[in-house]
């Protein structure tokens, strides 16, 4: 079986300081200062590839990233985890909140090195959480997609989802190709490699392609602006809080 | 660029029985939008098993000028694969400059597919539409953790798509003595069926709809035991609140994941809102802003909720819980 699985590099937006958050800025607005990490959504989905691979030894897993960072860090954990490929899509232009030319960068490469049996994403990654990026990729491959799975299962051949909506709890089997995107995975973080691990993969790196993104018409920022409502925060004593709260109970 | 592209067409979702109430806040938009341009229409497209016949007298009234009707049985899974190919239908047929889908689960997977198909741009999860000289639409939404808001133009292609949360607008009114609205209905079987085989279905009690609820405790990673969770589900039904949790609690499986708040999860605006144990990170917080009173309760003097809070309560919430429920039921 052949998996490809996108991820994706972000800034860790809590440790932005606050005040950088309030003034006008232009579409160029950058926050390089803040740590990296690995998506919070997309660690679960990688996981996920890895459990398939215990479960079916000889499955090819090839990690893929759009992004203008240097994430070696990152690769080498992968490699360590276990994915056999890791690949870094550098886009000659700055995609930030554009979630259709990212798509088409990562269906662009699906295309070129598939076919894969599954195509796996994450709901959502920031800045800007739009959620389109896997739906946007699986209709330019002409792909069926699945969303909101939360388990992927194999066995003797066969995959299942298990997708959580809100009111129900279903089970489907995929027939490949197919894109998945998952979401709260019950699995949701990445397996830690041990130091063995980490060791054999220290001189592995990933491979890099440089290339332009697809001339897409796409939504266009005009400007960023301030949103963060801020409120008085006002500390109170846990002696004097239930009184209050009460009060407030009662004219709510 | 095209330039016969005018109007604003709306998907009404079909949901319970009805129409989804976020597809008639956008409709309300949309007929709003529209009153200063005597050119630009509004139709609407919706696919489902509502009969055609009740819908267009439901819809009458609402300054529609033409209703794209997809019948097709109730099949969740066999809809959604066929829902893009019916609203590019349509899009194909009344050429409108703005198509305008609510953000549900269904308009999340909806929009991108039609953004593709019809070459254009998407805006998702807009809090705000401003509608230009010559049908340019100005879309809003929140970026980066909502710490900011973009303001975005689709410049170079028609139609301008965008998604818009529920719960933004206002929901549409009718107007009175109107005509029943100029239909056409397209009946389709379940032929074309969903990719995937269903191996199985197992319903859930009804979701919490914490997006409508006035007043909601919610729960984070100060929260101990799944055991524990009882006890915030005890205080919340003593005040009449509705019970939901930060993605910590979901992730663990301890709550379902319609009682989640932030980005991933639920916007609320609820008249009350009381966070136990919540730190109170930007993806979190994404999903508060509405509310009118939030009041946390953090061991913490320094989480980042505080800032987000009308009032802080620094002190541990199984001590003060029971200590507030005592007294309310003293009074």
């Amino acid at each position: 079986m052949r998996i490809l699985v996108c991820f994706k590099i972000v800034r860790d937006l809590d440790n932005v300081i606050d005040s950088d958050w309030d003034s006008e800025r232009d579409p160029s607005f950058r926050i390089d200062y803040t740590r990296k990490i690995l998506n919070d959504a997309d660690q679960g989905v990688l996981e996920a590839a890895l459990l398939i691979s215990d479960r079916e030894p000889g499955t090819e897993i090839t990690a893929v990233t759009v992004t203008d960072d240097d994430g070696a860090s990152f690769f080498t954990g992968l490699f360590a985890a276990g994915i056999g490929n890791v690949v870094r899509i550098a886009p000659e232009e700055d995609l930030t909140l554009r979630p259709a030319a990212t798509a088409a960068l990562l269906a662009q490469y699906a295309a070129e090195t598939g076919p894969y049996d599954l195509i796996l994403f994450g709901a959502q990654a920031p800045p800007g959480d739009s959620r389109q990026v896997p739906y946007a990729a699986a209709e330019m491959l002409q792909l069926p997609a699945i969303d909101r799975v939360r388990e992927l299962m194999n066995s003797d051949g066969r995959i299942t989802a298990v997708r959580e909506t809100d009111t129900s709890l279903e089970e489907y089997e995929l027939l490949a190709p197919a894109a998945i995107i998952m979401e709260n995975p019950v699995h949701s973080y990445l397996r830690l490699p041990t130091l063995r691990e980490r060791m054999k993969a220290s001189g592995k790196t990933a491979e890099l392609i440089q290339r332009s993104a697809p001339a897409l018409p796409d939504a266009e920022i005009l400007g960023f602006r301030p949103a963060r409502i801020r409120r008085d925060g006002r500390m109170i004593s846990p002696e004097e809080a239930p009184d209050l709260l009460a009060d407030i109970l009662k004219e709510l | 660029m095209d330039h016969n592209y005018s109007g604003i067409l709306v998907y009404l979702q079909q949901a319970g029985g009805g129409i989804f109430s976020g597809s008639m806040e956008l409709l309300a938009k949309a007929i709003e939008l529209t009153q200063e341009d005597p050119e630009a229409e509004v139709y609407a497209v919706t696919a489902g098993p509502l009969s055609e016949e009740g819908l267009a007298k439901q819809l009458a009234g609402y300054g529609i000028r033409r209703l794209f009707l997809y019948s097709i049985p109730a099949d969740g899974a066999s809809l959604h694969a066929l829902s893009a190919d019916l609203v590019y239908d349509a899009i194909c047929q009344c050429r409108p400059a703005v198509v305008l889908i609510s953000a549900t689960i269904e308009g999340r997977i909806l929009a991108p597919a039609l953004g593709i198909r019809c070459g254009t741009g998407v805006t998702a999860d807009c809090t705000g539409l401003r509608l230009e000289p010559g049908q340019r639409l100005i879309q809003t939404r929140p970026a980066f953790g909502g710490n900011v808001l973009a303001d975005i133009a689709t410049e170079h292609s028609r139609p301008q798509i965008a998604t818009v949360r529920p719960g933004i607008f206002d929901p549409a009114a009718p107007h009175s003595g109107s005509e029943a609205i100029p239909y056409e209905c397209t009946r389709l079987t379940a032929a074309n069926a969903a990719p995937f085989a269903l191996l199985s279905h197992h319903p859930r009690h009804p979701g919490i709809s914490i997006e409508s609820a006035d007043r909601i405790v919610a729960i984070g990673a100060g929260v101990r035991s799944r055991e524990d969770i009882q006890l915030f589900e005890d205080f919340a039904a003593q005040i009449g609140a509705v019970l939901a949790c930060s993605r910590k609690i979901t992730e663990k499986g301890w709550l379902t994941p319609d009682r989640q708040i932030g980005l991933s999860g639920r916007s609320v605006a609820p008249k009350l809102l009381i966070l136990c144990g919540i730190s109170g990170s930007v993806q979190f917080l994404a999903g508060i802003r509405r509310a009118s009173n939030i009041i946390a309760i953090n061991k913490d003097p320094d989480a980042p909720i505080r800032a987000a809070a009308d009032l802080f309560v620094e002190g541990d919430v199984y001590e003060f819980l029971p200590a507030l429920s005592r007294l309310l039921r003293e009074e």
